[in-house]
């Protein structure tokens, strides 16, 4: 791999859309580049975990540096930066576009521009990035070019001769696309003769070699055998490699301002390397740190418990792993009476909790009841003390609070304007407050709200976008707290408060939400050998109730010569059966009962 | 091998009943003849093999399919073949009932029976051929019921085959009554029990429907054109089960078999008591006491496999130690007699078996553990909480 002169260097990224193209994208750019060998079937290099490529999502940002020869032969090297591209990681979105001086804005012409691409947009246009528009996915019959352009020229005031045209598919543009990088994105402003100060955008994990910092060198320089200080805790590192990130990891002497590799600080955890931190020189630091870094900050709370009480190690064991992967997730231990024992986690989103969980369920062949996710309440109490409450069981007695603050979130909703009318009854009776309404053309708005967060994890996502048929979009980003009414539900099964079922809601809902779950949970409880009783209660006064019968018939009444095998291995179905389920008190609770709390109608 | 119990298949039937997973064909004539051949040979080739060879059988069930739709002097060869290919257990004592017996010995030989003209026909000439029970498949004495499971016979034909099995000398008669059947009522139902109960019969063997795969009645439940079998209906059902055959003198000896005292299905009672049988026909299933085998279901394929010397066997499981635990307490707590305590405490979960005596699920019996009987029909949910 060339080394070349900061002056040709390019560092970008691309702002999509899911599913407009970016990984193709960035697969053609490879193949041109000679990074890999093209032809069909070839992977998607950017996005290498199983799961992330499963939903579509790049869950943690990464880095690729290109060799790129322009037609004047002059060399260049390119480093494509990914973001994450779901509104859980906006955060790890932020870093990465700061480590860049340029953006691919992709819009695939059939779909035009969506909630997610804005939001990024915006990010990187504060952050000062060029943007680079482009429309892909030109081949398709449904393209409406003219239209998107429009949208395109709208959103960010460009000439709609200065729109790219690609097919990221059939390679058509992607050439052009790359000559344009050039001329279009900035090389890096550097300094070499400052100290260094380094940014971290993204962080691995590798068994033997620790935390890998993914470094995007912004002054001076950093070699192998150099101390290092992370600024945001102050700790020092000696310098056991650094590199750049070709397909494989590349040791190379010195990385110098305008560069983006990696490190090797011999560093055990990667919550010491958090994305966003600056890396310094200790013998000559900067007094001031890049600006932006953030405390991972983890927004929706659950417990994480082993459905057999045998497998609390294991999921121990795999939380520790993927933490040292992943600074976001939080965790610690918790003891429910109902469930036993297990962790409280905290979460970037939903998302990073369903990822999380079926991470642990796959990798570590667990099988988990997660509780009904919350955000975390802000308890002012009577004697003045100020606590932070992430868990319903732990918020005090209504008697001892003096108010209760919740995390509230500013929302933007892009849609065509026929589902404005749905989208806003909607958001008003999940306590949005509404802005404002923009147009990006006739055919798309974007509404803007305050809403509460915790309105957003429940099933606010799901609900918009099936009362639009898909095509709304959403992102939001954290924006202070605010006071509300709120109440615990308890639910009581046989009479017995399981405590892992309890939820906060807000008072004015409480009925409607306590009469749903305890519907809900008399459907998907299933009969058993007891009746089983179902109340839902505040404080102490119960609010609803149902009941699931008594079952009375378990069993194939005829069983001669031929039936006994079958009948074996009708037992041991049914025996996986139950493992899926949690014994609480005489009750097999089935893990969707967790679930169905969330899912409100 | 000691002794074990023979189970002979049968598959053919006037025609396919719509709710009907059983090894069954429509009978063609040409074929079921050559099944009949294959028959004899497939039990000449277990006569020669271990664990068979050498044996000494105890009980001997046609099952079906129809078996009643085969010639009785066929029948009386089988048996002949059989007493000249293995010891017959206790082949030397009296037969049971002296004065009409014709048969020729003390072991049980059942034949499944419908109750319809052709069938009791070949009664007298089962009889004489050394049957000495047949189990009837009735079902069920109601009109419409039997309408809808597409049987052919009528309640008053019943009685009438029951008088002509007496009439034959047969003193040991079952029947087999359905429940759980759509548009069937606890009422519909006790009144067929009370029938069959009138009839004077020894034994009564009951069903709940169960809806088998591919079966017209699958898909009928499928199209939802009948309702799925209610399980809380069976219930009930059952519960008059228990009420009226106690009133009748009958032992409620297994969980869906009733008995009049000494007059336990003894050829049934092999396999919930996990001793060995063989199996041969079509589907039959076999157990050494360690492995179980399986022939093929396909009535060609399977003479096929005999015709050209190739083992018909399909299949083959043997049994893990957890597996075997299973079987054993699955099997034992089927019938009244439980578990001595010593088998308690290896198979089950103390602190289970004392919840369940608790709520009422199991009982003590002279000094066995067993399950109630009015709450047997919880018995999967029980064993899976039981098993250790
Ligand atoms: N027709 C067409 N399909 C494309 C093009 N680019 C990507 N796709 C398809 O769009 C889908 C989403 O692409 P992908 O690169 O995974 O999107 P990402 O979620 O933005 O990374 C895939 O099925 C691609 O094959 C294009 O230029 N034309
Ligand atoms: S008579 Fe019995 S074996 Fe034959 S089709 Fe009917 S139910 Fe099945």
């Amino acid at each position: 791999m060339a080394r070349v002169p900061p002056e040709n260097i390019r560092n970008y990224c691309i702002i999509a859309h899911i599913d407009h193209g970016k990984s193709t994208l960035a697969d053609r750019m490879l193949e041109l580049t000679g990074v890999i060998v093209g032809g069909a079937g070839m992977p998607q290099i950017l996005d290498d975990m199983d799961l992330e490529r499963e939903r579509g999502i790049t869950i943690k940002a990464h880095a690729i540096t290109m060799d790129y020869l322009n037609h004047d032969g002059g060399r260049y090297v390119y480093n494509l930066i990914d973001t994450p591209g779901h509104v859980d990681f906006g955060y790890e979105v932020s870093r990465a576009l700061a480590a860049c001086e340029g953006a691919i804005l992709l819009v695939d012409a059939s779909q035009g521009v969506e909630a997610q691409t804005i939001a990024n947009l915006y990010q990187a246009i504060e952050a000062g990035l060029t943007i680079l528009p482009v429309m892909n996915k030109i081949d398709l019959p449904s393209a409406q070019p003219e239209s998107v352009k429009q949208q395109i020229v709208d959103l960010i005031g460009c000439d709609p001769d200065d729109i790219m045209s690609v097919s990221a598919k059939a390679g058509t543009g992607v050439a052009e696309l790359l000559a344009a990088i050039v001329t279009q994105i900035p090389a890096p402003k550097i300094d070499i003769e400052l100290p260094l100060q380094a940014l971290i955008f993204d962080s691995q994990f590798d068994n033997y070699r620790g935390a890998i910092p993914y470094v995007r060198v912004i002054s001076g320089e950093m070699k192998a055998g150099m101390t290092v200080v992370f600024h945001s805790t102050g700790r020092k590192y000696l310098v056991d490699e650094v590199g750049l990130l070709s397909m494989k990891k590349l040791p190379v002497d010195v990385l110098t301002a305008g560069e983006v590799g990696y490190l090797i600080p011999n560093c055990k955890e990667v919550s010491e390397t958090r994305v966003g931190d600056t890396i310094g020189d200790a013998l000559r630091p900067m007094p001031n740190p890049l600006p932006g870094y953030r405390e991972p900050k983890p927004m929706v709370f659950s417990g994480l418990f082993p459905a057999d009480a045998d497998d609390y190690e294991q999921l121990k064991d795999g939380l520790g792993r993927l933490k040292l992967n992943d600074a976001s997730l939080w965790s610690e231990p918790e003891t429910s009476t109902a469930l036993g024992f297990g962790f409280r986690c905290g979460f970037l989103g939903l998302l990073h909790l369903e990822i999380v969980q079926e991470r642990l369920e796959r990798e570590y062949n667990l099988n988990l009841v997660c509780t009904v996710p919350n955000v975390e309440y802000r308890v002012t109490q009577t004697d003045g003390k100020v606590i932070l409450v992430d868990n319903p069981a732990q918020l005090p007695h209504q008697t001892v609070i003096e108010s209760v603050e919740e995390p509230v979130v500013a929302a933007q909703v892009v849609t065509p304007p026929e589902y404005i009318g749905a989208i806003m009854q909607l958001t008003t009776e999940r306590r949005g407050t509404y802005i404002n309404t923009e147009y990006l053309d006739p055919k798309r708005a974007v509404l803007h709200y305050r809403l509460p967060l915790a309105e957003i994890i429940y099933d606010y996502y799901d609900k918009l976008k099936s009362l639009s048929k898909g095509y709304a979009s959403l992102d939001y980003e954290y924006d202070g707290w605010e006071v509300t009414k709120l109440a615990k539900l308890d639910i009581l099964l046989n009479g017995d408060i399981v405590d892992a079922l309890s939820v906060i809601v807000t008072e004015d809902k409480a009925y409607a939400w306590g009469r749903r779950v305890v519907d809900k949970l008399a459907e998907v409880i299933p009969r058993q050998m007891f009746e089983v009783a179902i109340q839902a209660a505040i404080g102490g006064r119960i609010i609803a109730r149902a009941s699931v019968r008594q079952m009375r018939k378990n069993v194939i009444a005829k069983c001669y010569g031929g039936d006994i095998s079958r009948k074996r291995k009708l037992l041991e179905k049914q025996k996986e059966g139950k493992k899926r389920m949690k014994r609480i008190g005489q009750v097999d609770l089935p893990q969707e009962a967790f679930l169905a709390i969330l899912k409100t109608d | 091998m000691t002794s074990f119990s023979l189970y002979i298949h049968y598959p053919f039937c006037i025609k396919r009943c719509p709710y009907c997973g059983f090894a069954t064909a429509v009978e063609k004539e040409d074929l079921a003849i050559r099944y009949r051949e294959v028959l004899l040979l497939e039990l000449k080739r277990r006569a020669e093999e271990p664990p068979w060879r050498g044996g000494t059988v105890r009980t001997i069930y046609f099952g079906g399919g129809t078996p009643s739709l085969m010639p009785p002097e066929y029948v009386g060869e089988v048996i002949d073949l059989v007493g000249r290919l293995w010891k017959i257990e206790d082949k030397d004592t009296p037969p049971l009932s002296p004065p009409q017996a014709v048969g020729r010995w003390d072991i049980e030989i059942t034949l499944e029976a419908n109750p319809e003209t052709r069938d009791i026909k070949a009664f007298r000439g089962f009889r004489e051929a050394g049957v000495n029970r047949l189990s009837m498949g009735v079902q069920s004495f109601d009109p419409e019921e039997l309408k809808l499971l597409g049987r052919a016979h009528s309640a008053g034909g019943v009685g009438e085959a029951v008088a002509i099995a007496r009439e034959a000398g047969f003193d040991n008669l079952s029947l087999d009554l359905i429940y759980g059947v759509p548009g069937q009522t606890v009422e519909s139902f006790r009144r067929s029990v009370e029938f069959a109960l009138g009839l004077g019969i020894e034994h009564l063997s009951t069903y709940t429907l169960s809806i088998e795969e591919g079966t017209p009645f699958a898909r009928s439940v499928k199209e939802k054109r009948l309702p799925y079998p209610d399980p809380d209906l069976m219930a009930d059902q059952y519960d008059v089960l228990i009420d009226l055959t106690r009133q009748a003198g009958l032992d409620h000896y297994e969980l869906t078999n009733y008995g009049k005292p000494g007059l336990t299905s003894r050829h049934n009672s092999a396999y919930w008591q996990r001793t060995p049988y063989l199996g041969v026909g079509c589907g039959a299933h076999s157990f050494d006491g360690t492995t179980r085998f399986w022939n093929r279901r396909d009535t060609r394929q399977h003479i096929s496999a005999v015709h050209s010397g190739n083992d018909p066997r399909e299949g083959e499981e043997s049994l893990t130690q957890a597996d075997v635990r299973q079987e054993e307490l699955y099997l034992e707590l089927r019938q009244s007699r439980g578990l001595e305590a010593g088998e308690v405490e290896r198979l089950c979960k103390p602190e289970v078996v004392e919840e369940l005596l608790a709520s009422g699920f199991l009982v003590w019996d002279d000094s066995r553990l067993r399950v109630d009987e009015r709450k047997w029909l919880m018995l999967d949910e029980i064993v899976l909480r039981l098993l250790k």
